[in-house]
C-alpha cells in the first residue's frame, strides 16, 4: 500500500479535501477513503484513454465528484417524469444499474450506463466518441440528458433544463458543504445510503402545497408540524432529494418563525396586534401566491411565467423571512421563561422597553419594522396612560402599567404612602425617571383628589378635551404633556390641601399644641394635670384628663385659635406604657387628625410627635418645678435662708436651664412653622431641604411643582431633625436623660415636702425661740449665712419632736418609740446607704453621659454647655451633678431622720446649755459627711477630674 | 390663667416712668388710650389678662395702682390723654399734698397712715386676679414718697404676700455730681436694706447712666425726664414681652426670673437695651442695620447699659438673659449665641456652669419699628456692688458729719436714735460681701 502512486494519491486528496475537520473524524475518514479508492478505480480502470495528463484526471475527478450527487437526482426525475411505458422498464434497469454503479463510486460505470441511455434512446444519437476526454463526456452527458428530456418531458415541464442549469450552479458553488450538510444532518454514524441523491417521490407541486400550508402553521400533507421535536418534519415515506431538501430547509425556517411567533400570539398577552399584522402579511402573501400556483397549475391559463416553484418561492418569501426573523427575535426578547410547559412573557411598560431597544437598531429594516410595532404596541399603554394622569383611574386588567394599586391589602390611611405603587421594572426605557416621577404623582393626587378629597368636579373639569393618546408616543411631546398635567395637578392638590383642608394651619396648630409652642397653653396643661400625671398611667382617667385639657385651652390663648383645631387635641391613654410608674412616660395629649389630612401626616410621623411632646412637657413640668422652688426658697423670708442650698440649687436650676433653653433654641431654629401663615410654611419647610436664603424671599404663594410627595418628605424631614435635635439619635442617650431627669423630679418631690416642713416650722411657736438659740450658736461659731443648712436641720428635727410626726414612713414613727441605739445605728445605716445609691447611680449617670460626649453624641443637649473646652462643660456639668447629690443627700437625711432623739437627751439638755436638737443631726452630719461630703463626693469630684484631665490631655 | 402682675407705681418718678410703661403697653396691645381696644387688634397672639383687666364695658383696665402723697404728678397724669385709662379708685394722693419732702422717713412714717387706704385698693386688685404671680413697684430710691412709702409697702407686702413674687423697678439716683437732694445717700441706704430684705428681683435703673445714654446714644443734650422715663418704660415692656406674648418659654415671671437669680440674696438686675430709634424715644437718631450678633454683642457693651457701675477685673456675670425681639432667624441666633459666649466667658461666675439665655419673643404686630431686631439685656453682674458701695461712701460721709439728721429724728421711726442707719448699712455690706463672695472660686464649697 505504499506505492508512490498510493502516496501521491492520499496526498492529493488531502490537499483537495483541506484540513480534516476535527468534529466528524468518522466522515473525514470515510471521504479520504472513498475518494482515494475512486482515484485508484480510475486510474486501473479500462474505461477512458490513458493519453490523458494526470492532472486533468484529477481535474476530472473533482468534478465529477461534485457531480455525482447532482446527477442521480436528475436522472431519477427525468425518469420519473418520463410518461412513456415502453421506456419504463429499459429506464427502470439502467436506474438499476446506476443504482449498483453508484453504491461502489463507479464513476466510469455511471457515464457508460448514461451513454448507452443516450445512445439508445434517442433518435439523433450523439456519437461516442471514445477519444473524448471524459470531461467532455460528462457535458455529452448533459447534453444529452437535456435532449432526452426535451424528447421524453411533454411540454409542462419544458422549463426545466434552466431550473437544472440553476441548480447546477448552485450546486456547483455549495458542493461541498452540502456533503458536510448532509453528514452534519446525521450526527452519528455514517450511513452510505444517506449520501444517495434520492429522487423526490412527490412532484414539487405538491412540496410546494404543503410548503405554503407549513409556513402558514398548518399542517400538509406529507410535511407537518412535529410538535414532539418542535420542528417541521416530512413523512419518511416519501423522498426528497437533497437539493430540494435544502430548499425546503431554507423554506421550513419561514414556518418555524410563524409557530414560534403563533405561540406567542396564542399567549394571554395583549399586545400581540402588530405582530399578528404582520402574520397577517405574511399569510397575505402566502395567500398570494396560492392564488398564483393556482392560476398556473390551471392549464387551462397558458402564462405560465407565473408558474411558481420552490425556488422561486424561496426567493419571494426573502423579505417576508426577514421581517419574520426579526420579529421572532424581538419577541424572544419578551420572554422572562422559557420553558417547554410555561412560557412568561413580559409585558407593558417592560415590552415596550424592550421593543425601543429594536428601533435603536443600525438595520433600517429592524428599526423600521421595530418603530411601527412599538407604535401600535404602545398604543393601550399610552391610552392607560392618558388615563391615568388626567383622571387618575387606574385601568390596567393585565397589570402592564408600571402603576401598581394596592387598593385591597393597603391599610385605609396609607391611601397616599402607599396605596400605588412604581414597578420599576415595567417602566419604558424611554421614560426617564423624572417623568415617570411626575406621571406616578400626578395619577397619584388625581386619584388622591378624588378619593379623599372629594374633588371630582375639578378632575372632570380639568380632563383634556383632546386627547393626546397619539402624542405620548414622542418623548419630547411626552414630557411636555405630563409637565403641564403635573403642574396643574399639583398646584391643585396642595390648594385644596391648604386652603380647603388647612393643612398648615393644622401643621401649625401640631407645633402650638404637641410641640409646645403655645407656652401658656402648656401651662395651664402641665398645673393643671401635674398631680394627676404624677400617678401610675394605668390609673389615669381619660376624662380627668380631658377635663383639664379642655379648661387649659380655655385659660389659655388657645381659646382664640379657631375651634377646628382646638377640638382636635385629644386624650390618647398610651396603653403600651401601663407599666410604667408615671403618667408622664405616656402622656396622652395628641392631635386628631381625619382624612384627608390623615393620609398626608402618617401614623408614624405623628408618633414622633407624640414621642416628642411626652419628653417635652416632662421637661416641661420639671422646669415648672423647679421654678416653684425657686420660688418657695425666695418666700421663705422669715427666718434664714439657706443660701448655701439655694446656690446649689440654682446652679443646678441653671443647668438644666441652659440645657432646656438649648433645646428650644434648637427646636424653633427648625421650625417651619415658626411662622403662621401657611404659605410662609411651605417656604420654610421648603428652606429646610434647600437653601435657606433664596428660597426665602421667594415664597409669595405655593411654590410651583411643590408636590405633595416633597412636601411630606420635607415635613417628615423636619419633625426627625427636631426630634434628633431634641432627643438625640440614640437610646441610651434619651435613656441618661430620662434618668437624670426622673432623680431631678425625685429631687423636687423632696425639696417641697421640705419646705412644707419649713412652712410649719416657721409657723410653730418654738420658731422666735429657735431663732434666738441658734443666733446665739452661730456668733459662738463660725457664723456666716453658709452654714444655715445645719440650722435647718435642726430646726427640722426640732420640730419634728415637737410634733412627733415624720412625714415619710409609719414605720419609722414606730421606730421612734422604740428609741434604742442599735435601732438607731441601723437606721443610720439605711439612710446613708440611700444616700450612697443616689450618689452611684448619678455616678453611673455621669459616666453615662461622658461616654455619650466620647462617642460624639449628636444631641444638643451636652453640646448646649459648649462653652470655653469641652472638657469644661462636663466639668460644670458633672459638677453641678455631683452638687446636686450632695443637696439631695442632705435632703436624704433631712427626709429620712429616723433615729429617736428625746429620751435620751432630754435630761441633760437645758443643763448643757447646748441646744438639744444639735446633737444628734450633728453627729449624723459628720457621720454622713465622712462618707459622702469627703469620701464621697469630693473624691468622685477629683477622681472625674483626673480621668477627664487624663483623656482629653 | 394668666399670670396677672399687679404694678404698683410710687412717688413722682414712679409714677412718671409707669404712665410711660402703660402706654407702651396699650400701643403693643392695640389698647388705645381710654382703654378701648382699636379696630385694628383683633389677633388673638398676645395674653392683654396679663397686665390688664377688662371692665364691664369691655375697656381694658391696667392693673396698677398709682400712689403719692403729692397730687402734681398724678394730676397731670389725669389730665394727659391716658386720664381714663386707669381705674379711679386705684389712685391714690393724699389730699393735702405736701409730699414727703424728699425724707424717707416721712415718707416710711406717712406710710402707716395711709397704709389702710392702699391695703384695700391692693387686696381688692388681688382678688381680682385668679392666678396672682406677683406685684411689681416702680420707684425712685433717692427721693421721699418713692423710696419712703416703697419701703413701707415692700416691707408690708412681703408679710401679707410672702407667697408672691415683689419685684421692682428702682431707679437710683445719679451719684457723679452733687444731686439737688442732699440726703440722698440716706434714702438709698435706707431704701436698699428693703430692696434687699424684702423683694424678690430689683431691676436697678441709674439715672446717671439714662442720661448718659440720652446724651451719648440719643445725642440730646440737656436730656430732661421724658426721654429718661421712655428709656425705663422700653426696658419694662421689653422685659415684660414673653409674658404678654406667650411662646416657647419664659412665659411666667417666676420662669424668667429664676435663672436669672440663682441666689436669693443677689437679686440686682442691671439691663441694657438697643438699639434705640426715634419711633421708641423722640429725637433718636435711626439706627442702622441690626442683627442678632450686632444686637447681642452692643448688649454687652458697658455704653448701653443703663446702669454705672465700675467694673474691675473680678466682677463677673451670674447671670445673663437676652430677650431679642423681632423677626430672626434662630440659627443666627445660635451663631451668635457661640460667638458671643467665646468672648464673654472670662466674666462669667467661676464656681458654676453659665451661660448667656436668649428668650425668644414676638413683636407686637401694632407697632411699627423700622429695625429688624431689637434687643433687651437682664444681666446679674457683681459689679452692681461698685454702686452699692459708692452709696454707701456717700451715707459714710454724710453720717460721719451727722448732717441732716434732724429731719430723720423728727419721723416715729428714728425715734428711738439712729439704729435703723446702722442695720440698713450692715444690711448692705453684707450684699456687697455676698456679691464679692461670688466672684470667688470656691463660692459653692462645703464649709
Amino acid at each position: 500500500m505504499s506505492s508512490p502512486l498510493e502516496d501521491e494519491i492520499v496526498s492529493i486528496v488531502d490537499s483537495f479535501l483541506g484540513p480534516v475537520n476535527p468534529n466528524f473524524p468518522l466522515q473525514e475518514e470515510y471521504r479520504r477513503r472513498s475518494l482515494i479508492g475512486l482515484c485508484k478505480n480510475i486510474l486501473s480502470s479500462n474505461y477512458g484513454q490513458t493519453n490523458q495528463t494526470e492532472e486533468t484526471i484529477f481535474d476530472q475527478i473533482q468534478k465529477s465528484r461534485k457531480l455525482i450527487h447532482i446527477d442521480f437526482s436528475i436522472i431519477q426525475r427525468f425518469f420519473e417524469k418520463d410518461s412513456s411505458a415502453r421506456s419504463t422498464l429499459e429506464f427502470k434497469t439502467k436506474m438499476d444499474r446506476i443504482r449498483k454503479a453508484s453504491l461502489g463510486y463507479d464513476f466510469s460505470k455511471i457515464l457508460q450506463v448514461l451513454f448507452e441511455l443516450s445512445n439508445s434512446n434517442l433518435n439523433n444519437a450523439i456519437p461516442n466518441v471514445s477519444r473524448k476526454t471524459l470531461q467532455q463526456s460528462i457535458k455529452d452527458e448533459q447534453l444529452g440528458s437535456k435532449k432526452l428530456m426535451e424528447n421524453t418531458a411533454p411540454s409542462p415541464n419544458y422549463h426545466l433544463p434552466k431550473d437544472i442549469k440553476g441548480e447546477y450552479v448552485r450546486k456547483r458553488f455549495i458542493g461541498i458543504d452540502n456533503v458536510d450538510s448532509m453528514f452534519n444532518d446525521d450526527g452519528q454514524g455514517v450511513l452510505l445510503s444517506q449520501l444517495l441523491p434520492k429522487v423526490n417521490d412527490i412532484d414539487e407541486e405538491t412540496i410546494l402545497k404543503d410548503v405554503l400550508f407549513v409556513i402558514q402553521g398548518i399542517d400538509g400533507k406529507y410535511i407537518t408540524w412535529n410538535k414532539i421535536s418542535n420542528s417541521i418534519s416530512i413523512d419518511t415515506r416519501i423522498n426528497i432529494s437533497n437539493p430540494t431538501m435544502y430548499i425546503l430547509d431554507r423554506l421550513f425556517e419561514v414556518g418555524e418563525l410563524n409557530n414560534r411567533i403563533t405561540k406567542y400570539i396564542n399567549l394571554p398577552e395583549t399586545s400581540q396586534s402588530l405582530v399578528r399584522q404582520e402574520l397577517n402579511q405574511l399569510s397575505e402573501f402566502i395567500s398570494e401566491i396560492e392564488q398564483k400556483q393556482a392560476y398556473s397549475s390551471n392549464p387551462q391559463i397558458p402564462n405560465s411565467y407565473i408558474k411558481l416553484s420552490l425556488r422561486g418561492l424561496y426567493v419571494q418569501i426573502q423579505p417576508q423571512l426577514e421581517k419574520l426573523r426579526t420579529l421572532a427575535t424581538m419577541i424572544e426578547s419578551f420572554y422572562l421563561e422559557y420553558d417547554e410547559n410555561s412560557i412568561e412573557s413580559s409585558s407593558g411598560g417592560e415590552m415596550l422597553s424592550k421593543l425601543y431597544i429594536f428601533t435603536k437598531d443600525g438595520n433600517p429594516v429592524v428599526k423600521e419594522l421595530a418603530n411601527k410595532m412599538l407604535a401600535s404596541a404602545s398604543l393601550p399603554f399610552n391610552k392607560m396612560l392618558m388615563r391615568w394622569i388626567t383622571e387618575g383611574e387606574l385601568e390596567d386588567p393585565y397589570k402592564e402599567f408600571f402603576v401598581t394599586d394596592e387598593f385591597e391589602n393597603v391599610e385605609p390611611d396609607s391611601l397616599w404612602t402607599s396605596r400605588y405603587n412604581i414597578d420599576v421594572s415595567k417602566i419604558p426605557v424611554y421614560i426617564c425617571s423624572d417623568i415617570t416621577r411626575k406621571i406616578f404623582l400626578t395619577g397619584k393626587s388625581l386619584s388622591f383628589l378624588r378619593v379623599a378629597c372629594n374633588d371630582l368636579d375639578w378632575i372632570t373639569l380639568q380632563a383634556p378635551t383632546k386627547d393626546f393618546t397619539q402624542d405620548l408616543g414622542d418623548q419630547v411631546l411626552l414630557k411636555a404633556i405630563v409637565d403641564k398635567v403635573y403642574e396643574k395637578v399639583n398646584i391643585r392638590l396642595l390648594q385644596v390641601l391648604m386652603n380647603d383642608y388647612n393643612l398648615m394651619k393644622h401643621i401649625a396648630a401640631m407645633k402650638k399644641y404637641l410641640l409646645l409652642e403655645q407656652g401658656d397653653f402648656v401651662q395651664c396643661l402641665v398645673e393643671s394635670l401635674g398631680s394627676q400625671l404624677d400617678r401610675p398611667a394605668s390609673r389615669l382617667i381619660h376624662h380627668n384628663i380631658m377635663t383639664s385639657v379642655e379648661s387649659a385651652i380655655r385659660s389659655s390663648n388657645a381659646q382664640f385659635d379657631a375651634f377646628e383645631f382646638t377640638e382636635r387635641i385629644s386624650v390618647r391613654i398610651n396603653a403600651v406604657s401601663s407599666s410604667e410608674n408615671s403618667g408622664w412616660s405616656a402622656f396622652p395629649i395628641t392631635y386628631h387628625l381625619d382624612s384627608p389630612i390623615s393620609y398626608v401626616i402618617s401614623d408614624s410621623t405623628m408618633s414622633k410627635y407624640n414621642e416628642l411632646t411626652t419628653f417635652l412637657l416632662k421637661l416641661k413640668r420639671i422646669e415648672l418645678h423647679l421654678h416653684q422652688l425657686w420660688q418657695h426658697q425666695l418666700s421663705l423670708k422669715s427666718g434664714e435662708r439657706y443660701i448655701y442650698l439655694n446656690a446649689i440649687e440654682g446652679s443646678y436650676n441653671k443647668f438644666l436651664k441652659s440645657i432646656y433653653g438649648k433645646d428650644y433654641d434648637y427646636n424653633s431654629s427648625f421650625s417651619l412653622l415658626e411662622v403662621n401663615t401657611p404659605v410662609r410654611n411651605a417656604d420654610l419647610e421648603a428652606s429646610d431641604t434647600q437653601d435657606v436664603d433664596d428660597t426665602k424671599s421667594e415664597f409669595t404663594k405655593v411654590k410651583p411643582g411643590f408636590d405633595l410627595d416633597e412636601w411630606i418628605a420635607a415635613h417628615e424631614n423636619y419633625i426627625s431633625e427636631v426630634r434628633r435635635m431634641v432627643m438625640g439619635k440614640r437610646r441610651s442617650y434619651i435613656n441618661t436623660v430620662e434618668h437624670i431627669l426622673n432623680t431631678i423630679n425625685l429631687f423636687c418631690i423632696s425639696s417641697d415636702r421640705l419646705y412644707n416642713d419649713i412652712l410649719g416650722l416657721s409657723n410653730s411657736q418654738k420658731l422666735s425661740d429657735l431663732q434666738e438659740s441658734n443666733r446665739q450658736s452661730q456668733a459662738g461659731s463660725k457664723g456666716g449665712s453658709k452654714e444655715n443648712l445645719s440650722d435647718f436641720v435642726d430646726q427640722l428635727n426640732k420640730r419634728n419632736i415637737e410634733a412627733k410626726i415624720f412625714d415619710t414612713n409609719p414605720e419609722l414613727e414606730q421606730n421612734k418609740v422604740l428609741n434604742t441605739e442599735n435601732e438607731y445605728q441601723g437606721l443610720n445605716k439605711r439612710v446613708v446607704d440611700k444616700v450612697q445609691d443616689t450618689i452611684n447611680t448619678f455616678k453611673r449617670d455621669i459616666r453615662n453621659m461622658l461616654k455619650l460626649v466620647e462617642d460624639g453624641t449628636d444631641s444638643i443637649f451636652l453640646k448646649g454647655l459648649a462653652f470655653k473646652k469641652y472638657t469644661s462643660i462636663l466639668l460644670a456639668g458633672s459638677y453641678s451633678l455631683i452638687c446636686f447629690c450632695i443637696v439631695l443627700s442632705k435632703f436624704s437625711l433631712l427626709l429620712f431622720p429616723p433615729f429617736p432623739l428625746e429620751s435620751q437627751y432630754t435630761t441633760n439638755q437645758r443643763a448643757e446649755n447646748v441646744p438639744l436638737v444639735l446633737r444628734p443631726p450633728l453627729k449624723i452630719l459628720e457621720h454622713s459627711k465622712e462618707i459622702l461630703f469627703v469620701s464621697g463626693v469630693k473624691n468622685e469630684y477629683i477622681v472625674l477630674k483626673n480621668e477627664l484631665e487624663f483623656e482629653y490631655n | 390663667m394668666p399670670r396677672e402682675i399687679i404694678t404698683i407705681q410710687a412717688g413722682q418718678c414712679g409714677n412718671q416712668i409707669g404712665n410711660e410703661f402703660w402706654s407702651h403697653l396699650c400701643a403693643e396691645h392695640g389698647i388705645s388710650a381710654d382703654g378701648t381696644l382699636e379696630d385694628f387688634a383683633t389677633e388673638g397672639l398676645d395674653r392683654k389678662d396679663v397686665f390688664f383687666y377688662q371692665a364691664d364695658d369691655d375697656h381694658y383696665i391696667p392693673r396698677t395702682i398709682l400712689l403719692d402723697l403729692e397730687p402734681r404728678v398724678i394730676n397731670n397724669i389725669l389730665q394727659s390723654r391716658f386720664a381714663n385709662l386707669y381705674n379711679p379708685e386705684n389712685i391714690y394722693t393724699t389730699e393735702q399734698g405736701s409730699g414727703a419732702g424728699n425724707n424717707w422717713a416721712n415718707g416710711y412714717s406717712q406710710g402707716e397712715t395711709v397704709w389702710e387706704d392702699i391695703l384695700d385698693i391692693i387686696d381688692r386688685e388681688t382678688e381680682n386676679s385668679d392666678s396672682l404671680e406677683g406685684f411689681s413697684l416702680l420707684h425712685s430710691i433717692a427721693g421721699g414718697t418713692g423710696s419712703g412709702l416703697g419701703s413701707f409697702i415692700l416691707e408690708r407686702m412681703s408679710d401679707r404676700y410672702e407667697k408672691k413674687l415683689v419685684q421692682t423697678y428702682s431707679v437710683f439716683p445719679n451719684n457723679e455730681d452733687s444731686s439737688d437732694v442732699v440726703v440722698q445717700p440716706y434714702n438709698s441706704l435706707l431704701t436698699l436694706r428693703r430692696l434687699t430684705e424684702n423683694a424678690d428681683c430689683v431691676t436697678v435703673l441709674d439715672n446717671a447712666a439714662l442720661n448718659r445714654i440720652v446724651s451719648d446714644r440719643l445725642h440730646i443734650q440737656n436730656a430732661d425726664f421724658v426721654q429718661t422715663n421712655q428709656l425705663v418704660s422700653t426696658v419694662m415692656t421689653s422685659s415684660t414681652i414673653t409674658l404678654r406674648y406667650p411662646s416657647y418659654m419664659n412665659n411666667d415671671l417666676s420662669s424668667l426670673l429664676a435663672p436669672l437669680i440663682p441666689i436669693p440674696t443677689c437679686h440686682y438686675l442691671m439691663t441694657a437695651y438697643t438699639p434705640f430709634t426715634s419711633d421708641k424715644v423722640e429725637k433718636a437718631k435711626a439706627i442702622r442695620k441690626t442683627s442678632v450678633l450686632d444686637v447681642m454683642r452692643r448688649l454687652l457693651q458697658s455704653k448701653n447699659k443703663m446702669v454705672s457701675t465700675v467694673v474691675n477685673k473680678k466682677n463677673c456675670y451670674i447671670s445673663i438673659l437676652n430677650i431679642i425681639q423681632g423677626e430672626v432667624d434662630t440659627t443666627e441666633v445660635h451663631k451668635s449665641l457661640l460667638r458671643i459666649r467665646e468672648r464673654c466667658m472670662e466674666q462669667m461666675i467661676p464656681w458654676g456652669p453659665a451661660s448667656i439665655q436668649v428668650a425668644l419673643s414676638k413683636k407686637s404686630p401694632y407697632v411699627q419699628t423700622s429695625h429688624r431686631v431689637s434687643g433687651l439685656m437682664i444681666a446679674n453682674h457683681t459689679s452692681i456692688a461698685s454702686l452699692f458701695k459708692r452709696i454707701l461712701d456717700q451715707y459714710d460721709r454724710l453720717r460721719k458729719r451727722n448732717a441732716f439728721l434732724d429731719l430723720y429724728r423728727r419721723e416715729p421711726i428714728f425715734a428711738d436714735g439712729l439704729e435703723e442707719f446702722d442695720q440698713s448699712r450692715e444690711v448692705v455690706s453684707n450684699l456687697i460681701r455676698e456679691y464679692r463672695a461670688c466672684e470667688e472660686v470656691n463660692y459653692l464649697d462645703i464649709p
